[in-house]
């Protein structure tokens, strides 16, 4: 349980920092190039560090049903399916993102994925450390239990 | 069902495919005979559904819920391909044209910014304009539009609703597939897209394989890049409105470039009490005039040569 813990810790720092990554990709291409949502999904889905080019993957998956569900809908549906291990204050900040990609000017889209960006990456710092303490405690805790278990059974 | 109804009904499908599945539905139950001829699927927040025939606007039978805001937002996602940052410009100046060449009116709270509309924030309606080509539509006057050597400089003169656009765009078709003479190189300053409906590059509605296309950008610029850049034998453009279409006209008149335009009036002295399209006339820079007229279902036209 205590490795589980600590294992889900890690994950959240893992996924975390592929998401603010690929929003940094995204920003980029909507800056530059004012690239259309499912170009950028495209590209993000093929650029994006692990898990999270999975998760655009499953956005882009999505899009064939624009218009029975909103975008917003399409990418909270891609959230539950890959949440790349984070924790729902960061779930609930890519879902706000979703919900206004895709429609407002350039310039709004770039302040909405880099104000998420920020969030997110401030969320990084606290999992950082929650991993770095707490990570190495549930980490003890399961050598301990795995030790006490074996006793037990010897 | 006749092979051109057929056609119709298959354009309004796929218009009806920007809307929600719950709206389209109730389209693709209405008569095939009536899909063949809308012309318009109307949406209203807080109104129900409705579509423009030839007979008018009706309400569509069984779609009895009222609109929401939020079904006229999924529209216009759907028709920006959930990218309004791309469509902006287009979103500004009222419309949007999507695949298939049909056009999507809004209608809804102007966000302003130095003075111009910057976006629209909350939609109020939308026109659904389902984009029809009448393949053929040139042939009762392709013969007085061609001449030994190329075309008669002509003007489209209708009221709105009569088909210039649709005329145009089939002249234009005729000419650069060569059909009564021999195949030209037709330029279109098609400034709202509704001529050839461009979609990632490739023209919605049939031009012709001689035609080259260039769209967003307004009639005289567009006249004028033609001109220099692709060498056209014939330009065309639609709807000539402002004072600076006239010059870009006049001046590709003076290059001896055949000319194609349109626009809105009853007749020759309609246009004759308008400063504008007296002064067009007056350069003699057209030829002759395609009149249309409506009456009902029946479309008429008359040409109409200009004393020079």
């Amino acid at each position: 349980m205590g490795f589980s813990a600590a294992r889900g810790l890690a994950q959240r720092v893992s996924g975390l920092g592929a998401v603010i990554a690929a929003l940094e990709l995204a920003e980029r291409e909507l800056s530059f190039r004012l690239t259309p949502i499912p170009e950028l999904l495209d590209e993000l889905s093929r650029r994006a560090p692990a898990p999270a080019g999975a998760f655009f993957a499953g956005c882009l998956a999505r899009l064939d049903r624009l218009g029975e569900r909103s975008l917003g809908e399409l990418w909270d549906e891609a959230i539950e399916e890959q949440p790349m291990g984070l924790a729902a204050e960061d779930r609930e900040i890519l879902s706000r993102l979703g919900r206004v990609l895709g429609r407002y000017d350039g310039g709004g889209q770039q302040e909405a994925v880099a104000l998420a960006r920020v969030r997110l990456e401030h969320n990084l710092a606290a999992a950082e450390a929650d991993r770095d303490s707490r990570g190495r405690l549930y980490g003890a805790l399961g050598l301990t239990a795995g030790s006490f278990f074996a006793i037990l059974l010897l | 069902m006749s092979a051109q109804n057929q056609m119709g009904a298959e354009r309004l499908r796929q218009a009806a495919a920007l809307l929600p599945g719950r709206l389209r539905e109730h389209l693709e139950h209405l008569p095939e005979e009536t899909q063949a001829v809308v012309e318009e699927i109307r949406l209203r927040a807080g109104q129900r559904m409705t579509v423009v025939t030839p007979a008018g606007e009706r309400p569509v039978a069984g779609c009895g819920a009222a609109l929401t805001p939020q079904d006229l937002s999924l529209v216009l996602e759907v028709a920006t391909r959930a990218s309004a940052h791309t469509a902006l410009d287009r979103v500004q100046s009222g419309f949007v044209t999507v695949q298939g060449g049909h056009r999507v009116g809004l209608c809804g709270t102007a966000v302003m910014r130095d003075g111009g509309i910057h976006n629209l924030r909350r939609l109020s309606s939308i026109a659904v304009r389902v984009a029809r080509q009448v393949p053929g539509a040139a042939r009762p006057v392709l013969g007085q539009v061609r001449r030994e050597e190329g075309v008669w400089s002509t003007l489209i003169l209708s009221p709105p609703g009569c088909g210039k656009t649709t005329l145009l765009r089939d002249l234009i078709r005729s000419l650069s597939s060569g059909e009564g003479g021999p195949a030209l190189r037709v330029g279109v300053a098609d400034e709202r897209s509704e001529v050839a409906a461009l979609w990632e590059g490739c023209p919605q509605l049939d031009v012709g394989p001689r035609t080259d296309v260039l769209e967003g950008c307004p009639k005289a610029m567009g006249l004028m890049m033609l001109l220099r850049g692709m060498n056209p034998q014939v330009l065309a453009a639609d709807e000539i409105t402002a004072p600076e279409d006239v010059r870009a006209l006049e001046c590709a008149a003076n290059c001896g470039v055949s000319l194609l335009a349109t626009a809105h009036g009853l007749d020759l002295d309609d246009l004759r009490r308008r400063p504008l399209y007296r002064n067009l006339l007056e350069l003699g820079v057209f030829h002759q005039v395609i009149r249309l007229s409506r009456d009902g279902d029946r479309r008429s036209c008359a040409v109409l040569t200009l004393e020079t």
